[in-house]
């Protein structure tokens, strides 16, 4: 049986045991203040809170720094003897170890003028977590080595490697990955060892598979275009893919009085070598020169009616062809008003 | 813009199709070390009646370059393809 003989704030207690509801009523450790003697922790017992500690001594602050609600449950706060904290649960096993049923018992910074709040930890009991930024305007970023590397702003257009990735505005997102000299973004199956990649360099942009995979190309959830190791394929709306053979160049040009180009696909010119002889010269190099040349020709007569040409191609570099084009007969060149050509490979 | 260069053959002219820079098809189309001249439209005659007989006039000047030809060039293109897309 404990007993007090000492002047708590001007009540007087005597011998014999005192109860938890007279302690309570004469000490009030939130607002009063022990003054004289020692109040030895084993006489602490019955509702009062379990201090570990040999003396109340030097509280006299306490009330006003931190503040602790008599209601509070059971391990609100815990410090085991690792001097791990916990908050919520009575084991803390990290440093600093929280414990709650959601997203109430995150972290959350408020600032002073009650505008930004943020939060991180779970925001339900789903297994979900989240690091939310609450502000109008404000972003959330990832730092590493002292430098940003990746932010979402305030309407959630993501930048890695940018601090200002592009805002089309409220109904766009916009998912940017910006490098000095590249920007690439890449997935992968570890499974398959499938690289694909969308790229870009300082002189192109491209989008393709690093490893040797096919590139396929859907729409409604249906293959449109496949390259693979070799072929360029495409669905033409007769069910699936199959190879295609594009034009891979062509021309329409003059080659009465000055000649002109009135339309062309990788040409980067036409070589005039005289009457009715010529060079069409390619932008992009064929792979060999086993490619097909399609030929048309017009001419007007010195009667003014239209004539038929021989027309040919011969000398198929990668690089370019010659031509000649001549009356019906073969006897003389011509140079047509109109002439076509298409190379196919 | 024309570009014009002498052959064995006769004067040959290059109608460049703007899809590249006519320096750039200068150096391509014109055949390696043959000089080339990049002259107006209107400085090559529109009569073609004796085109075949055409050459170039003395008084012409200066060459504006010599060509490298075309293999050389997509050689320089296809060098520089290798390190757009292989970053380092």
């Amino acid at each position: 049986m404990a007993i007090i003989r000492q002047n708590v704030n001007s009540t007087s207690i005597v011998d014999g045991s005192v109860s938890s509801a007279d302690l309570a009523s004469i000490i009030d450790l939130s607002s009063k203040t022990v003054t004289y003697g020692n109040l030895p922790a084993a006489n602490l017992t019955g509702t009062l809170p379990a201090i570990d500690g040999s003396a109340l001594t030097g509280i006299e602050s306490l009330p006003t720094a931190i503040s602790v609600d008599g209601s509070a449950p059971d391990n609100s706060l815990n410090i085991n003897s690792s001097g791990n904290v916990g908050i919520g649960t009575s084991s803390p096993s990290v440093l600093l170890h929280l414990k709650g049923s959601s997203f109430s018992s995150a972290i959350r910074w408020e600032e002073t003028g009650g505008n930004n709040n943020f939060y991180i930890g779970p925001f339900n009991t789903s297994g979900d977590f989240g690091i939310d930024n609450n502000s109008t305007s404000g972003i959330i970023r990832l730092v590493t080595n002292s430098i940003e590397r990746m932010r979402i702003d305030s309407v959630g257009n993501v930048g890695i490697g940018t601090t200002s990735p592009t805002n089309f505005g409220s109904t766009f997102k916009m998912f940017a990955v910006e490098g000095s000299s590249y920007g690439v973004m890449q997935s992968r199956s570890t499974s398959g060892s499938v690289i694909t990649e969308i790229m870009a360099s300082p002189s192109l942009g491209l989008i393709g598979t690093r490893s040797n995979h096919p590139l396929v190309l859907r729409t409604n959830d249906t293959e449109r275009v496949r390259i693979d190791g070799t072929d360029f394929k495409f669905n033409s709306g007769y069910g699936s893919v199959a190879t295609a053979y594009g034009c891979r160049a062509w021309v329409n040009f003059s080659m009465s009085g000055t000649w002109s180009i009135r339309g062309d696909g990788n040409v980067s010119s036409v070589t005039d070598r005289g009457t009715g002889r010529g060079t069409v010269n390619f932008t992009t190099a064929m792979p060999d020169g086993n490619y097909a040349v399609t030929m048309g020709s017009y001419y007007y007569d010195v009667d003014n009616s239209s004539s038929q040409m021989n027309a040919g191609a011969y000398d198929l570099q990668t690089t370019n062809f010659d031509f000649a084009l001549s009356d019906a007969s073969g006897n003389a060149y011509q140079d047509p008003l109109y002439v076509y050509f298409s190379v196919f490979r | 813009m024309r570009i014009i260069y002498q052959t064995e053959e006769g004067l040959a002219v290059i109608v460049p199709s703007g899809e590249l820079a006519i320096e750039e098809v200068a150096r391509k189309d014109v055949p390696t070390g043959v000089n080339y001249w990049i002259v107006e439209d209107n400085e090559v005659p529109s009569d073609r009646t004796f085109r075949n007989a055409w050459e170039l006039d003395a008084s012409i000047g200066e060459p504006d370059g010599q060509g490298i030809g075309a293999d050389a060039w997509f050689a320089e293109q296809a060098a520089q393809e290798v390190v757009d897309e292989n970053p380092s």
